[in-house]
């Protein structure tokens, strides 16, 4: 049964429940983790979230803001131009709606398994 | 040969200022003392030291002074008096294995080998001597034998930073006083262990005094003196520098014969492991044994001095350097987050009330929390860290685009730790 699971930008924190704790010797908790993985196996420790974006998510990270948006629109207007309709397409066209992202598990990041084998050697 | 001389008084020849005793004085003496070397005297009553450079004393009105060490903050020990207990007043626990468990602030049951069940509390009663009115009390729930290194204790870890006024590893290395109030159901032999860390096991080593509870449900102040240990150091990092100890249960694996382990052998045990005597009575015999502890002080020197009580702000300070718990009330805003990136993430800063021992503590928030807008559930995780705040990591259901702000409302009995224990 899984009882820790990886976190954080770098995955090297650990949570344990609602508790997060970083990969530091100085941390108890810690070295309870350690303890337990050397004890029960690696099975008890679950890889990173990677969280991937969907398409609206992707697309509103880049439009334009509404600003300049209404001033893309009015300069068309004026011109005759299709700026702004080209510009929100070429975002729809790199984020099509096939991207409907989700969270997947990656896999345990490397450091778990050498500081368990370094516990095992002391 | 021995002669007495019965006069009214004593006063210096025609032409010389002073009279001058070249031995020791015994008796009531009246008058002014001018003394170029060490007089000694059991009572002094009446005298002006007004020019008097150095005074060695044993007690001030019948109270015992330092002789070693500074007049204040001499405790080596935080919340001796046992007042502040931030997890809570009660807790139980059932363990299996080895399990160290915090309980009131910077003290903690250490079980190892067999399985415990106990009781912690923070009792509001203590040993009226000191007019205390707290005590720690831990309180048997099932019968454990002793078996092989089993071991259930009472102790304090001291970061080893602050104790290298102790200069161990030295031939100056300073003696330690230890002075605690006790109270138990069951009488007998208990041992309180010094463990000293250097960094491995073979460079850490253990002193050990036995002490004994005389009366069954009493309070008792008890005293021991620890020697210096001129042979090990303590390293000077933020980690774990002195324990003390207090055995309250010892497997046969970890008993010592008595003779091999107190008083003359201090410092000899070299290794990290937890360790009593053959004496050793075993609280954990009897479902509802219990002991009480209050008004514990570890100091240098050789004189126990009386229990220093520290402001309780103070003292509460010196506890959050490695524990503290927020406690939000209903509806509380207990911070404004902003979203880092389009999606149902979001961030704030979590500031601590006091720096912590390292910059990696341990942050947990418990309880339901909301974002509001639009007053959803959101779910907050301690992130990169550092000694003085945590980046707290917002999960919402909802996806906002960047730079979108969100308050974070605690629902009752929400609470937030930040934990840094050794």
């Amino acid at each position: 049964m899984t009882m820790y699971k990886i976190y954080g930008d770098n995955q090297n924190r650990i949570l344990k429940g609602n508790t997060s704790f970083s990969n530091a010797l100085t941390n108890k908790n810690y070295q309870q983790f350690i303890k337990d993985v050397a004890e029960q196996g690696i099975e008890i420790v679950e890889g990173p979230d990677i969280v991937e974006s969907s398409y609206t998510e992707l697309r509103a990270a880049e439009y334009p803001s509404r600003e300049e948006q209404f001033d893309m629109q009015f300069h068309d207007q004026v011109n005759g131009t299709t700026i702004w309709r080209d510009t929100i397409q070429a975002i729809k066209d790199k984020y099509p709606k096939t991207i409907t992202g989700g969270t997947t598990i990656g896999p345990i990041p490397d450091w778990v398994q050498e500081a368990v084998d370094a516990y095992n050697a002391s | 040969m021995t002669s007495k001389i019965i006069v009214n008084t004593i006063e210096a020849d025609a032409g010389i200022s002073s009279v001058t005793f070249n031995d020791t004085i015994s008796g009531n003496v009246t008058g002014n003392i001018n003394s170029s070397g060490t007089s000694t005297f059991n009572v002094i009553t009446g005298v002006s030291t007004i020019g008097v450079t150095t005074i060695h004393v044993t007690g001030i009105n019948n109270i015992n002074v330092p002789n070693a060490g500074s007049l204040s903050y001499r405790n080596l020990l935080i919340n001796g008096g046992m007042k502040i207990s931030q997890r809570g007043i009660t807790t139980s626990y059932t363990t299996s294995g080895s399990y160290d468990r915090y309980t009131l602030d910077r003290w903690e049951v250490g079980a190892r080998v067999q399985s415990f069940e106990y009781t912690v509390t923070q009792e509001f009663e203590g040993p009226v001597a000191i007019g205390s009115s707290h005590s720690a009390k831990i309180n048997i729930d099932a019968v454990t034998s002793e078996s092989g290194s089993s071991n259930l204790q009472f102790q304090q870890i001291i970061e080893s930073q602050f104790v290298q006024h102790l200069k161990y590893g030295t031939s100056s290395a300073e003696p330690l006083a230890l002075s605690f109030y006790v109270k138990s159901n069951k009488t007998g032999t208990y041992v309180a262990q010094l463990l000293q860390y250097s960094g491995t096991d073979s460079s850490s080593y253990s002193a050990f005094r036995e002490f004994t509870v005389d009366t069954t449900d009493t309070w008792e102040r008890k005293t021991l003196t620890y020697t210096g240990n001129t042979v090990g150091f303590i390293r000077n990092t933020i980690e774990a520098g002195l324990a003390l100890i207090f055995n309250l249960h010892a497997g046969p694996d970890d008993q010592l014969a008595a003779s091999t382990a107190t008083a003359a052998n201090d410092w000899t045990t070299s290794s990290t492991l937890w360790k009593s005597t053959t004496n050793q009575t075993n609280l954990a015999d009897t479902i509802n044994n219990y002991i009480q502890f209050s008004g514990v002080q570890l100091e240098v020197g050789t004189k126990h001095s009386e229990f220093e009580v520290v402001p309780y702000p103070i003292e509460l300070s010196l506890c959050q350097r490695y524990y503290e718990r927020h406690d939000f009330t209903a509806s509380q805003y207990i911070a404004s987050s902003i979203s880092h990136n389009t999606g149902t993430g979001a961030r704030f800063s979590f500031p601590f009330l006091t720096r912590k021992r390292s910059t990696d503590p341990t942050v947990t928030f418990s309880g339901t929390y909301l974002g509001y807008p639009p007053n959803e559930s959101v779910t907050l995780t301690g992130s990169n860290d550092n000694d003085t705040a945590a980046r707290i990591d917002v999960s919402r259901t909802t996806s906002y685009s960047a730079g979108t702000g969100v308050l974070i409302l605690a629902e009752s009995g929400a609470y937030a730790e930040v934990e840094d224990e050794l």
